[in-house]
């Protein structure tokens, strides 16, 4: 367990974008592990096995999320920044976060990943993290493939205009 | 876009390093394994003592929709109220504090369905139920035995609550996976 809670904590926390949340499915990931505990001691592949699960939970978790809070979940998304907005455009630089350490440039990240719209997040950690290909991704999210593809591309595009502002915040401290 | 500098976000995306896990999540498993555990033993001595009418163990205080709580015919209940709405036999419930639930076969059955984080909160006053979302402090909270008195107009609940809950409260402290105290577990969760 302790070889892969980082992993699974990290999966899930990215994807929810709630670390009490990704808690939860860390543990149940767990659990569910001990349960097999058999077969995976052996297995070879027992890291990719934790992963899928951890993807799968969490997005299971998000989509029952999803149906019950539909209504608190637009009120949040209505939020002060509308990150699709096309009219934002910022100017980033390509020393994107180069004055930072590995540490807090990962705080950063995942700081930005936590603000970024749940439509943008999944399918832009599945690709990038998960090495998901695109149309993986379409089907287990239930979306078309141009969807997904707008749909990270948005999110890169927010989380470039979010790292910027964090960027200078920090360096202004 | 600006393309380059979106080259270089891919690139710190796919460096990135891993988060830590939060401390303790080891032990929260564990603990968890071992609740299921005994969980699993009180179920099967109560399922037992009730003549198999009573098939699991029920919590309340993430169980706001009530349909679960009927397919499940017992009997975590920790609030009088829902147990006069559920007509539940046994009105006796073991508790880990909030947000889980346990069926007969020691399944946490909270991740099974989307009520996981609802909560069903009783006021200050104790008349009113505030239906909303769970959000932190509500793991590793001790067991609790939540204890709910007869409800005028639930014969059942009247009729076989006395004695039964007396023997389930000492089966459950005898087991030594509880408290036993008076309120219900949403006191401590709140």
């Amino acid at each position: 367990m302790r070889a892969y809670q980082d992993m699974v904590f990290s999966t899930a926390a990215r994807l929810a974008g709630d670390d009490a949340q990704a808690e939860d499915v860390a543990q149940e990931v767990f659990l569910r592990a001990y349960e097999q505990f058999a077969q995976l001691r052996a297995s070879a592949t027992a890291g990719g096995w934790l992963k899928t699960v951890t993807t799968n939970l969490t997005l299971n978790y998000l989509t029952r999320r999803r149906r019950r809070w539909r209504l608190f979940s637009e009120m949040a998304e209505d939020g002060i920044l509308d990150l699709e907005s096309p009219g934002i455009e910022w100017e980033v630089q390509d020393t994107l976060l180069t004055n930072f350490g590995a540490e807090q440039r990962r705080r950063l990240i995942d700081e930005a990943l936590r603000h970024l719209p749940q439509h943008q997040r999944l399918p832009l950690v599945l690709y990038h993290f998960d090495d998901m290909p695109y149309q993986d991704i379409a089907v287990k999210l239930g979306v078309s493939l141009a969807k997904v593809k707008t749909d990270i591309r948005r999110g890169r595009a927010a989380l470039l205009s979010l790292l910027r502002i964090s960027g200078l915040r920090r360096e202004s401290l | 876009m600006n393309e380059q500098a979106d080259r270089t976000l891919r690139q710190l995306l796919r460096n990135l390093p891993e988060r830590p896990a939060p401390a303790g999540l080891e032990s929260r498993v564990l603990q968890q394994l071992e609740r299921r555990r005994g969980h699993c033993m009180v179920a099967a001595r109560i399922r037992a003592l009730a003549g198999g009418r009573a098939r699991g163990l029920h919590h309340d205080v993430c169980r706001a929709d009530w349909r679960v709580a009927t397919r499940h015919p017992v009997v975590h209940v920790g609030d009088r109220r829902m147990a006069a709405s559920l007509r539940l036999g046994a009105v006796v419930g073991l508790s880990r504090g909030g947000g889980y639930c346990f069926d007969h076969r020691g399944i946490d059955t909270d991740r099974a369905h989307p009520s996981a984080k609802l909560a069903l909160r009783p006021s200050s006053d104790g008349r009113r139920a505030i239906r909303g979302p769970i959000r932190t402090g509500y793991r590793c909270v001790p067991h609790a035995v939540s204890f709910a008195t007869p409800t005028p107009g639930n014969s059942m609940t009247m009729r076989t609550l006395p004695g039964l809950s007396a023997v389930l409260l000492l089966l459950v402290a005898a087991a030594g996976h509880a408290d036993i105290g008076p309120s219900t577990s949403a006191d401590r969760v709140f």
